[in-house]
């Protein structure tokens, strides 16, 4: 068995279960987390602090009481396709990242929108966004020919790859071939006759647009003649049970023994390491995760559980090893920083800045990850977002209702003012791991450069103004450099 | 001069006053660039790769109105010998496409038929990694053509601009290289970094730029990944000052107002005030057209055809023509066969294209063997006549100088699209 390679890691006395490891795992299972944050996970011991990420529930109690309190969605689709200033969708959905309390369930619904990569700029209408995000939402953790059916049914997918409009007349190959390529197997598990089947098979798959655009089969649209799939053959169906035939081929496609292979590497790729899938060193990790993920089901949650524990997982190398996606830093950033009303804040557009704007991937495959973000375009982006979150009006009664950061906060946690005592504090915020006890301890020199900085920071607020009022000034100078640090764009 | 000017304001003065700010000269640096190996007729010569992503179909590009064959199997879809733009006794232009039928006709278009590459197995992502990195071969080369080509033809570190991509949020896959850092630039705005909040004092801005800088350093130690990040951070900052140069320009010609126009503008600028780019890549997305193809497929040519011919003029207004080759590159043709009935129909993905040559070093004309409807592959696509690694063969042998083989590996003669200067 190479599951040996997932053993769980069980704390030793040289190697307890610390800190750095909590932190580690709040990056890649949610979007990182504060020093306190990380001392609580810690006194949860390693089983416990997984479980409070992969532990979720489809419906997040918390934030829809939350919502309710608000008065009900913050969608609001009286502007049917939203752009600029009214972007509803992305607004709820970036809303739920920053203030909902599970994250993992967060990370996996991008990561099911990266994968199902669909583009409202083709789609066009919201409301079947948002219904897809539920699905996503819903079954996101659970397994994956859910999912996989759900997809299938999905009207924004319909729209997206013209499966709508695909009859027995003149099957359309769009959907058919990503199914096999990009969602389920991997290119080179099949072939062009194989897509030309599949493409038979889900004729008559199609949308009620009139009623709002709701799965529909329509038997009359539908290939009801025998067909040929994977080399077997797949008996065809008149009427209403034409259906069963999408099912039936759903079902050989998860049962397909590249599919626990290719669900094992999606979730290494998005929770673990950015070298896939060529990199020979992480072979065995794919060969060990696909074990994993056909062992439970292709149960998405039970799989990443066992990578949680894992003792591969903790390994120093692993450390600080992938770039956050754009998406993933801002929410962290919002995060760290406790931004109240989120959905104010204009994040949707700090993303897409960053090159990720949420319902627009740059095609059906979704975006590069990795050293793409590492680029000078994303980089310029950054320093550009960081100054801005910094730049959110602070927390008062005047300023209810709109995106607001609470500088006094922020900065009280700092005690007597001091230029050390403001850095830590805020470092305990953004990026823990960089204080004197962390794992990427500043050297000497960079400490020294940030506490210039702060002192100077602290300085240069205009004397004119009250202390209260000078130390806010001070606060945000602070966080911008902070949050423009490469470090917190890692993961 | 205002004591609360921000950083971009500044860069915008500056590169206006033709001087930079002593606080920023760290990161200035002669403006001349030294063009390394590059024979000395070859300095100044630039490569745009304009991308139809999504698979451009390309027999509804260059029609083959008198082929039985292409009206059979699109009735609702085949340009009609009536509306297409001349060409030819055989061919006819799609009709959005009145520059270039005009420009073609004048000697100023190459266009290759049958262009693509043995074993094509449809997708969209495979096709586009094999015209990207120049090789069928798997696994595919992390880097790209261009990347490659930067790689062999320059020296050292060679300047971040050097390969850029215009319209991108991340660089194309062409561009990577071993050596050197492809830049994405969205929008030209989007270069510009600001380092202190609007309306900040001059001393605040300078403490941020000086602290970002003091801590950049240091921060790629703690791993591989981090180690990227301020690498990106350093070129983004070398990236702003060279762009903000390109700030100052007025077009000399009407340009439309698209993304694609706005984007090969932009490569004007660039090429015109000089920056180290050598290689551009552009893109214009849409052209997925499984479904309900032909408005929208007449639309993106309108929108190719005007940023083509917008762009071809400004560089003639401006006297640069002969330092610019531009290159069309697709995912693939699409199947011959239309797909469903009537204003519905559209076309799957297909193998063998047409390719488009504009600009310098070009030989005008038709190239290639016509695409025999006859003799489709076992899927009811094109075959290839034409490997598109001679054509790239060509831009790097007779446009560039330079020797195709570090490239594209042995075997791959220059093709005689592009004008052989030895």
């Amino acid at each position: 068995m190479t599951w040996d390679l997932f053993t769980p890691f069980e704390p030793t006395a040289s190697d307890p279960w610390d800190a750095a490891k909590a932190l580690h795992l709040a990056r890649r299972a949610g979007f990182g987390a504060t020093a306190s944050e990380a001392e609580e996970l810690v006194a949860l011991g390693p089983e416990g602090a997984v479980e409070r990420f992969v532990g979720y529930s489809p419906e997040d109690a918390a934030l829809e009481a939350d919502l309710a309190a608000r008065g009900g969605a913050l969608v609001d689709f009286t502007v049917e396709r939203g752009v600029g200033p009214v972007d509803p969708l992305r607004r709820w959905w970036l809303y739920r990242m920053v203030h909902g309390g599970q994250p993992l369930q967060e990370k996996l619904v991008l990561l099911w929108h990266d994968h199902f990569a669909c583009q409202e700029s083709k789609v066009v209408r919201q409301p079947m966004l948002l219904t897809q995000n539920k699905t996503f939402r819903g079954l996101g953790g659970g397994p994956f020919r859910a999912l996989l059916g759900a997809v299938a049914r999905d009207a924004a997918m319909l729209h997206f790859l013209d499966n709508r409009v695909s009859t027995k007349e003149a099957p359309n190959e769009n959907w058919a071939r990503e199914l096999l390529e990009l969602f389920a197997l991997g290119v080179d598990q099949y072939t062009q006759r194989d897509v030309v089947e599949l493409a038979r098979v889900f004729t008559g798959w199609t949308t009620a647009d009139q009623d709002g655009y709701r799965f529909e089969f329509d038997p009359a649209l539908h290939d009801a003649d025998d067909k040929v799939f994977f080399g077997a053959p797949l008996a065809g169906r008149a009427g209403a049970a034409g259906i069963e035939e999408g099912d039936e081929a759903l079902d050989r496609i998860t049962q397909h023994p590249e599919c626990a292979r290719f669900v094992a590497t999606k979730l290494l790729g998005w929770f673990a390491t950015h070298d896939l899938p060529a990199e020979p060193s992480v072979l065995p990790a794919i060969d060990a995760l696909a074990e994993v993920v056909r062992a439970e089901d292709l149960d998405v949650q039970s799989a990443l559980r066992v990578l949680f524990r894992s003792r591969w997982f903790y390994a120093p190398e692993r450390r600080f090893a992938m770039l956050r996606n754009p998406v993933e830093y801002v929410v962290a950033a919002a995060r760290a920083l406790g931004v109240q009303n989120a959905d104010r804040a204009g994040l949707e557009r700090a993303t897409q800045r960053m090159g990720m704007q949420l319902l627009e991937p740059p095609s059906v495959g979704g975006w590069e990850h990795g050293a793409a973000w590492a680029g000078p375009g994303t980089a310029a982006a950054r320093l550009e977002v960081a100054l801005a979150l910094s730049e959110l009006p602070h927390a008062a009664r005047r300023t209810v209702g709109r995106a607001t950061i609470d500088l006094a906060a922020l900065g009280a946690e700092s005690g007597d003012g001091a230029a050390a005592a403001l850095v830590d504090a805020l470092l305990a915020r953004v990026c823990p791991d960089l204080l004197p006890s962390g794992v990427l301890a500043l050297d000497s020199e960079r400490r020294a450069a940030l506490l210039d900085f702060a002192r100077g920071a602290l300085a240069r607020a205009p004397r004119e103004l009250e202390p209260a009022k000078r130390r806010r000034i001070a606060v945000r100078a602070v966080l911008h450099v902070l949050l423009a640090l490469p470090e917190v764009a890692l993961a | 001069m205002s004591s609360h000017l921000s950083r971009r304001e500044l860069l915008q003065r500056a590169a206006a006053l033709g001087a930079l700010p002593a606080w920023l000269a760290p990161f200035a640096r002669a403006a001349a660039h030294a063009d390394d190996t590059d024979p000395p007729e070859f300095a100044d010569r630039c490569v745009v790769i304009v991308q139809l992503h999504g698979g451009n179909d390309g027999l509804n590009t260059l029609a083959p109105v008198a082929d039985d064959l292409y009206h059979r199997a699109r009735p609702s879809l085949a340009i009609r010998p009536a509306e297409g733009l001349a060409l030819d006794e055989h061919n006819r232009w799609h009709p959005s496409l009145v520059h270039l039928a005009r420009r073609y006709a004048e000697g100023g278009v190459a266009a290759l038929q049958g262009v693509g590459y043995p074993a094509p197995n449809l997708s969209h992502f495979t096709s586009l990694d094999i015209w990207h990195s120049a090789s069928v071969t798997t696994p595919l080369p992390a880097t790209g053509w261009l990347g490659r080509l930067a790689d062999t033809t320059r020296r050292g570190e060679y300047p971040p601009l050097t390969l850029l991509a215009l319209g991108h949020d991340v660089a194309p896959h062409a561009l990577r290289a071993a050596r050197g850092l492809p830049v994405a630039v969205p929008r030209l705005e989007d270069a510009a970094i600001t380092v202190a909040p609007e309306g900040a004092a001059m001393d605040e801005a300078e403490a941020r730029r000086a602290a970002l800088v003091a801590l950049e350093r240091g921060a790629a130690s703690a791993s591989p990944a981090a180690a990227r990040l301020t690498a990106g951070v350093r070129a983004a900052r070398q990236v702003a000052l060279d762009l903000a140069r390109a700030a100052d320009f007025t077009p000399r010609v009407e340009w439309p107002k698209d993304n694609l126009a706005r984007d090969l503008e932009l490569v004007v600028r660039v090429i015109e005030k000089r920056l180290p780019s050598r290689f551009f890549f552009v893109s214009q997305a849409g052209y997925d057209t499984h479904a309900l193809q032909r408005a929208p497929h007449a639309d993106l040519l309108r929108v190719l055809d005007g940023a083509l011919h917008a762009f071809l003029s400004e560089l003639a207004a401006r006297g640069l023509s002969d330092r610019v080759l531009v290159m069309t590159m697709s995912d693939f043709g699409r199947r011959v066969r239309q797909n469903g009935f009537g204003d519905r129909a559209g076309t799957d993905h297909g193998a063998a294209s047409m390719q488009l040559l504009l600009g310098a070093g070009i030989v005008p004309g038709l190239h290639g063997a016509p695409p025999d409807l006859a003799q489709l592959d076992e899927h009811g696509n094109l075959r290839h006549t034409v490997d598109f690694r001679a054509v790239y063969a060509g831009v790097i042998q007779s446009w560039l100088g330079a020797d195709p083989e570090p490239v594209l590996g042995p075997g791959f003669t220059p093709h005689a699209a592009l004008r052989s200067l030895a």
